[in-house]
């Protein structure tokens, strides 16, 4: 079987990232894999070679991409994973760096230009970006919202100051490809992938950065359904990675305590307003329920600031009572999944997608 | 993608924490020649982001002490010189938060042994180990 011939990638501006690698894994995506392709042609700093994996779709997602004059590329069968079909294309970087974009997501104008800098440093493998929902309608698609502002506001800008961003999230993120080889790729062996990458750099004495102005725009889950499998991956996925990686981690500074403190809240936090809260409430004094919302201002902060920035406080504002909704569901499933993968041994194995 | 349950249970408080103490590490930093002027402004934001949650904090339990419907009061919250915090649920999250990263760090002095999970232990074949082109790659 004869390899694809190479496509010529037109030059969209005067200055192109030589060495970059785009990988974007796609599985039924013929509905916004044009968005995310032009996105990425229409950078300030467009990278060198954009390759689609089409992962077997059957609604012309490969034809979709080939219309925008991109490389697409489809294994024989489904790999059943973003990480598989990642995998798949990593025999046809030949840059220095590659990047792995999510097939729904598109990124700011400028997003590649901000975040690449960020490698110039050999000893970092891996930079990720901003993250913000790209349609903010539904309870879900709001609480998700907020969630990102808080989380990329505040919490993984320190964990960056302190040089160990828990997760290169996988949406959005570029790497030495040198690094990622060195690494085995992506992993498939747990639920997470980007996760567990990015802790695999760590355990090698690699870097990962985060930067702030490097924006990106996937979509997410807008029912109950598709956030539910959402969910239920990323709560099997930490757990997957905390039993994967926890005797090693164990020894990098900082990261450890992330990672016990995120452990507890998973653990304890669920425990607490699943079954504690309401029976104190019935029990004690049902003001017992305002502990569901207690930190409520502790939050808001970073969430009004980065909205802000933004200019969109109104939507933070209208938004923020879905963040509780979506945390209270979280909770359920990472508590089933503590459940189902630390008590019960039953590991969740099946990669399903989140729209 | 995000870990456990952002804003929930001791993980604000670890990174309001981790806020107010950066300046001291950035400081250490800009001893060693390996600040920068743009760490300095981000290490700024952090500190005044979570220097800015306390005080909102304390002024919504100040808010609930006013209108006598904090459910700790009476007990728990203490007028620090016109600064009102509920001190016993702060400090049960304080005494936790010191449990739990006192115990990774003992946990850390010992050396680690065994392997993971048998279902997490197999790495994957990767196709790019050993590259071979015109088996791996479909025609399209």
């Amino acid at each position: 079987m004869e390899l694809i011939a190479e496509r010529q990638v037109p030059q969209w501006a005067p200055g192109i990232a030589p060495g970059l690698t785009v990988i974007i894994p796609a599985y039924n995506e013929a509905e916004g894999i044009a968005d995310t392709v032009r996105s990425l042609q229409e950078q300030t700093l467009p990278p060198l070679k954009i390759i689609v994996v089409d992962d077997c779709s059957s609604d012309g997602t490969g034809d979709a991409a080939r219309a925008m004059g991109v490389h697409v590329i489809r294994p024989w069968e489904n790999t059943g994973s973003k990480a598989g079909a990642q995998n798949y294309a990593m025999p046809l970087v030949e840059t220095e760096f590659v990047m792995a974009v999510d097939a729904d997501t598109i990124l700011a104008p400028d997003a590649i230009e901000k975040l690449l800098p960020s490698l110039d440093d050999p000893e970092v493998a891996a930079a990720c970006g901003f993250v913000l929902p790209r349609r903010v309608e539904t309870v879900w698609e709001r609480g998700r919202y907020v969630e990102y502002m808080l989380a990329f506001n505040f919490y993984k800008p320190i964990q960056d100051l302190y040089g160990k961003p828990l997760i290169s999230s996988g949406c959005f993120s570029v790497y030495r490809a040198e690094h990622l080889r060195a690494a085995g790729g992506w992993s498939i062996r747990t639920m997470a992938e980007d996760m567990d990458l990015t802790w695999t750099f760590y355990e090698k004495g690699l870097k990962v950065r985060f930067v702030t102005e490097a924006v990106c725009y996937p979509i997410e889950p807008h029912n109950r359904e598709f956030m539910s499998k959402q969910l239920k991956r990323w709560s099997h996925g930490f757990i997957q990675n905390v039993s994967c990686h926890w005797r090693d981690v164990l020894h990098i500074p900082y990261l450890r305590l992330v990672i016990a403190v995120a452990f507890w809240d998973a653990l304890i936090a669920t425990i607490l307003y699943l079954c504690v809260l309401p029976l104190l409430a019935v029990l004690v004094d049902p003001r017992f329920l305002l502990g569901y919302a207690i930190d409520a201002p502790a939050m808001l902060l970073p969430v009004i600031v980065g909205a802000g920035k933004r200019r969109e406080v109104r939507k933070a504002l209208a938004s923020y009572p879905a963040f509780y909704v979506l945390r209270l569901v979280n909770s359920w499933f990472m508590l089933k999944a503590m459940w189902l993968e630390l008590v019960m041994r039953k590991p969740l194995l099946v990669y399903e997608k989140g729209h | 993608m995000n870990a456990g349950l952002p804003g929930a249970g001791i993980g604000g408080l670890f990174f309001v924490i981790c806020a107010l103490l950066a300046p001291l590490f950035e400081f250490v930093r800009v001893l060693r020649g390996r600040s920068s002027v743009e760490r300095r402004r981000r290490v700024a934001h952090q500190f005044f982001l979570a220097v800015g949650i306390i005080i909102l904090v304390e002024r919504a339990f100040f808010l609930f002490a006013l209108l006598g419907d904090s459910p700790g009061q009476g007990t728990s919250t203490a007028p620090l010189g016109g600064f009102r915090l509920p001190l016993a649920p702060v400090l049960l999250s304080l005494g936790v938060l010191v449990l739990v990263l006192g115990l990774t760090s003992f946990l850390s002095l010992f050396k680690s042994q065994g392997r993971p999970p048998q279902h997490l232990r197999a790495r994957p074949d990767l196709p790019f180990s050993e590259p071979e082109q015109d088996e791996v790659f479909q025609e399209v």
